[in-house]
């Protein structure tokens, strides 16, 4: 990656033409690479507004991003100051998983889905074979590029595997993909965090609702327990010790014949994938590799070519 | 369609309506049935005839259209559904019918599915048998001769059931068999549960499939059609261009060349169109292609080998392997294994046994794994030599 | 994690149309064996497949792509920064004496005093004030890959800049703050401030161009992961053979002289496996050199021809690998402590080529108070 020091080169380099998002630390353009005319988006991180200097989502945005290059993990292409501003050049990508599940005009199938799952976890799997947690997985941070390729994408909640004695903060993660040890608020967690969010969002793609929808924390602890059992401490050691646990409503967990009825369209490999990821027991989880090794993927239908995947008009 | 045969074999055999012999392997997708016709041998001694009157209470079909005729598999005699409530509410009775000694229970009395009490019969004992002499061709090795016995025999007790000939010797079989091979029957009761959701599955395939056909098909169309209006409009816009700059630069050349230069003008936006050939269109002739290797639509067995190779040729013209990493791990063998009971590691093993840690499904492996990862990633890479 | 058994899932297998599919899984296995294990080179590969090995990832790393570097490169970057901002200097020195009426005596001075520094001057300076990097946030109790991070900053800030165009004091604190916030320690800059007694003013103030001369690039690849992966892999290698509370000690005694390794250009030369193993080779050679050997040494004994090819992939060349460590060992045992009376001549200097009214000025103060020693200009200059 090569990156701008001359701050009138860069602005020449890359020019935003259209505003498409505003957050809280950052404006969205959309933009053009001069030198080749490839589209891109530009993060334009306002760093004016914070006290504390560079804000903290935008150091992991970056810290992250400049490691990873993988075909299914957002692309930054260059990073430039201008104005006292920070701008991230990203891959352009002009849709997500969250408008295709919302918009009714496209039909997609079970290979459409295997395509997505195959492609998101490889991205994940690359996150964690570099140690690195995602931490904010939904369909909304799945964005498809025009060829239909899924990138993960948001790293602003990402961080380090830590060293094992180091607390993490357990408040991360959107919470309808929320993995139960977080809703319990345990602060050593794993990367299994991220493969339950994978799970709700599989789920969420098979139902085209979300799975989970929590009114606020404590309603995703019912929501969440009421539809897959509420742990005990047979099947995940110490669940009750969390100072949560005892004011829980005890939940049996689905049987096969629930599952399936609620998950019509899942084959039982399917099922069985889906389950391996929406493990209570984050020990007992599947981690990304044993997803990716799953029989989901190697069973009729075989995943969509994904150019072939229908995207919103 | 082969695929129709197969699918109704699986229904078939497992609800066991028919019997049969397979008379050939899968290939092409040749299984046959012989559906055994059941004969009325028996004399089930009619009081009425008339099918639409209950014998007993000679209530009429036609005077209360809402009587519900039941019978009892112990004789197959139809009674109304008010009679069975009079007569065997206060427990087991004899049949109502004349020299039926039966004695029947009301919990065993069923609607009536077929109208010859003889098929319904037959379909009973059928249901009966095949629950469990449930064996299939994969039971006996692909056999095709050892299966073929095995249905004849299965077939033979059927009959002697449906008609009465040696019905205790019979009987006894049934339960010996039952008896001998009760794991067998119960995972194949499982392995047919499984092939029929496994058939449900691939009609839910071939739904999609189809629906996906006719989208792709509806937006072929729609395209044809703007493509042609486009080439007209663009004829005409092209032809008008050519008029005026041609009558402009050569005014005397100028019929002969406006008759070669319309041809030309027709051609090159013709091609164009044809250049236009729709991504619709390239993807239903994938598609198609697709379905042709198929095998939830061409073979009738999903579960074989041959499948998983033609899946692989769906990733490209030739055998590529699925590949779920896409080469995004390390070789094996990898330079470390794992050891962890060699491991004397005094500060994880105590974090290990923390209620905190424990609960929070915190993992040693994935920390061994983190830091032997860390001590050989880039130990081959020589930078001098490199950079 | 199963990483030696790409089957697991196949084995989980447990229904009871299990046996029935034993077919399937078998061509399934092969399949997925294909990608993780078996490296058949004529074999079809999917659209986009790429291998990569850990040494593959550790070259898409930015401390790979950004920061490593050969010696004669590390050598040419420096001189070329250094070369940089002698320019302007010199150029600023030229206009300062064509601008300036100047006595011979006052030339005189310039002449010796406000020179420009050299590379080799350059480094002692960032040399120490890297020391100082290291003392400021172990008082801060800041852990040990903090500690690590800053100093990594601090020494990749200057071989971007030169310490002629940024003052190396001005950048301690904003790179321990800019470590903390990178490794997710956030402290607010106040109460930085306050600890550090420093001001968020002077913090903050080049935290900008510290970003930019990083490279936007944050992640380190410390050796102390690896240090830890080997305290383990020894202990299987050499079981029975090692004790295992001097095991321990090698460990923490390792520890801390890794954090010394980082303030030398060992960083920029080799990868933190092989620091790692200097270092362990520099507290018990015979221990290591006896570890390296079980491990690496018989990769080539092997009768099967396919096998030798495949391992070779990934294997080890012992030879090589030696001469790499001992070499890194080299590096690492040559670092020199810098003394605060040198630091202060050089810095100094640095000073009056940056500034050579300062010089006259008390060139003129001294002839004035004649007999005064150079202890106030050396004051003045630190307060400014």
């Amino acid at each position: 990656m090569s990156t701008a020091n001359n701050t009138p080169i860069a602005k020449v380099e890359y020019t935003k033409e259209k505003k498409v998002g505003e957050g809280t630390y950052a404006v969205v353009y959309l933009g053009t690479k001069q030198s080749t005319g490839r589209q891109i988006a530009v993060k334009e991180i306002k760093t004016s507004e914070f006290k504390d200097g560079l804000d903290m989502s935008a150091i992991r945005e970056v810290k992250y991003l400049q490691e990873m290059q993988h075909d299914n993990v957002i692309e930054l292409i260059d990073i430039f100051m201008a104005y006292d501003n920070l701008n991230l050049v990203l891959e352009f990508l002009p849709t997500d998983l969250e408008v295709i599940i919302k918009d009714k005009s496209i039909l997609f199938t079970p290979a459409d889905i295997k395509s997505w799952m195959l492609m998101t976890l490889r991205g994940v799997h690359h996150c964690h074979r570099n140690f690195i947690l995602h931490r904010d997985l939904k369909p909304n941070n799945l964005l498809v590029s025009p060829d239909g390729i899924i990138k993960v994408a948001d790293f602003g909640l990402a961080r380090a595997i830590p060293a094992p004695h180091e607390n993490l903060t357990s408040n991360v993660v959107t919470r309808w993909y929320r993995a139960p040890e977080l809703l319990f608020g345990a602060r050593h967690y794993t990367s299994a965090i991220d493969i339950w969010s994978v799970g709700v969002i599989f789920a969420e793609l098979m139902l085209r609702i979300p799975y989970l929808p929590g009114q606020n924390d404590v309603d995703q602890m019912e929501v969440t327990f009421r539809a897959l059992g509420t742990p005990t401490d047979k099947d995940w050691p110490e669940v009750s010790s969390f100072n949560s646990y005892n004011k829980l409503q005890i939940y049996p967990p689905p049987s096969t014949f629930e599952l399936r009825k609620r998950f019509i369209a899942a084959s039982e490999n399917a099922l069985k994938f889906m389950s391996g990821m929406l493990t209570m027991n984050p020990v007992k989880r599947w981690s990304a590799i044993e997803c990716l090794e799953s029989e989901y993927f190697q069973e009729m239908p075989p995943p969509t070519n994904p150019s072939e995947i229908p995207l919103p008009k | 369609m082969s695929m129709m045969t197969a699918a109704n074999t699986t229904i078939l055999s497992a609800t066991g309506v028919s019997g049969g012999v397979v008379s050939a392997p899968t290939t092409g997708g040749g299984t046959t049935t012989t559906s055994s016709t059941s004969t009325n041998a028996i004399d089930y001694d009619y009081e009425d005839s008339n099918k639409d009157m209950c014998p007993i209470c000679k209530t009429d079909r036609y005077l209360s259209p809402d009587v519900k005729f039941l019978v009892n598999p112990e004789c197959y005699h139809k009674i109304c559904e008010s009679c069975v409530d009079r007569i065997f509410s206060l427990g087991p009775a004899q049949c109502p019918y004349k020299r039926c000694d039966k004695i029947l229970r009301k919990n065993k009395f069923k609607t009536q599915i077929f109208d010859d009490v003889g098929v319904e019969k037959e379909v009973d004992i059928r249901k009966r048998v095949f629950g469990v002499f449930n064996k299939d061709l994969n039971d006996f090795d692909g056999d095709l001769k050892k299966f073929n016995e095995y249905l004849e025999h299965v077939e033979e007790i059927v009959y002697k059931l449906d008609h009465g000939i040696d019905v205790e010797e019979t009987e006894r079989q049934l339960k010996d068999y039952e008896e001998l091979n009760k794991q067998l029957i119960l995972s194949n009761i499982e392995r047919n549960k499984k092939e029929f959701e496994n058939f449900e599955e691939r009609e839910k395939f071939q739904k999609e499939m189809r629906l996906k056909k006719r989208m792709l098909e509806r937006q072929i169309e729609e395209e044809d059609k703007s493509n042609k209006e486009w080439a007209k409009r663009e004829i005409i816009n092209r032809l008008a261009a050519a008029s005026t700059s041609g009558s402009l630069s050569s005014a005397s050349s100028a019929s002969t060349s406006i008759v070669d230069n319309t041809q030309d003008v027709i051609e090159s936006v013709k091609s164009t169109v044809k250049l236009k050939k729709s991504s619709a269109r390239r993807k239903l002739d994938e598609l198609n292609r697709f379905l042709q290797d198929n095998p939830y639509f061409s073979s009738s067995n999903p579960n074989s080998t041959q499948n998983t190779l033609l899946y692989q040729q769906q990733h490209g013209g030739s055998v590529i392997p699925f590949t779920p990493f896409n080469g995004d791990r390390d070789i094996e063998p990898r330079r470390f294994t794992i050891e962890e009971e060699l491991y004397d590691d005094p500060f994880l093993k105590d974090l290990q046994n923390k209620k905190e840690f424990i609960a929070s499904g915190f993992r040693t492996d994935y920390v061994y794994e983190r830091v032997l990862t860390e001590a050989f990633m880039g130990l081959g890479c020589v930078i001098s030599e490199e950079l | 994690m199963s990483d030696t058994s790409p089957l697991v899932v196949t084995s989980k297998e447990n229904t009871p149309a299990a046996s029935q599919k034993s077919k399937i899984d078998a061509a399934g296995t092969e399949v997925v064996a294909t990608d993780g294990t078996t490296e058949s080179e004529d074999s079809n590969k999917p659209l986009n497949y790429n291998r990569i090995t850990d040494d593959e990832l550790y070259r898409h790393s930015s401390q790979y792509r950004f920061w490593s570097f050969s010696k004669e490169h590390l050598r040419e970057k420096r001189d070329m920064t250094n070369k940089l901002a002698v320019e302007t200097i010199e150029k600023d020195l030229f206009d300062f004496k064509a601008l300036n009426d100047l006595t011979p005596e006052e030339l005189n001075a310039l002449d010796t005093k406000a020179v420009p520094l050299t590379t080799e001057e350059e480094l002692k300076l960032i040399d120490f004030y890297a020391k100082k990097v290291q003392v400021i946030s172990q008082h801060l109790n800041l852990p040990t890959e903090i500690i690590a991070t800053s100093i990594s900053f601090f020494r990749k800030f200057f071989l971007e800049n030169s310490v002629m165009q940024f003052d190396p004091k001005n950048l301690v604190h904003t790179t321990v703050f800019l470590a903390c916030k990178a490794e997710n320690y956030f402290i607010s800059v106040d109460s930085f401030a306050k600890k550090a007694k420093s001001t968020r003013e002077s913090i903050l103030k080049y935290e900008f161009k510290l970003l930019e001369s990083l490279k936007f690039t944050l992640l380190i690849h410390h050796p102390y992961k690896p240090l830890h992966g080997f305290f383990l892999d020894i202990q299987n290698i050499l079981h029975g053979k090692v004790d295992l509370n001097y095991m321990g000690q090698i460990y923490d005694r390792t520890k801390k002289k890794i954090t010394q390794a980082l303030l030398t250009d060992a960083v920029y030369l080799y990868t933190p496996p092989q620091i790692t193993l200097a270092v362990l080779l520099i507290e018990d050679e015979p221990l290591i050199t006896k570890y390296l050997e079980l491990k690496f040494a018989d990769n080539d004994n092997d009768d099967n021809g396919n096998e030798v090819k495949r391992k070779k992939k990934n294997s080890i060349d012992l030879t090589v690998l030696l001469s790499v460590i001992k070499e890194c060992k080299d590096v690492i045992e040559n670092l020199q402590t810098v003394s605060t009376e040198d630091a202060r001549k050089i810095a100094a200097k640095n000073y009056f080529c940056q500034n050579p009214k300062a010089l006259i000025q008390n060139l003129k103060r001294k002839q004035q108070q004649a007999g005064s020693s150079t202890e106030p200009e050396q004051k003045k200059q630190r307060t400014e």
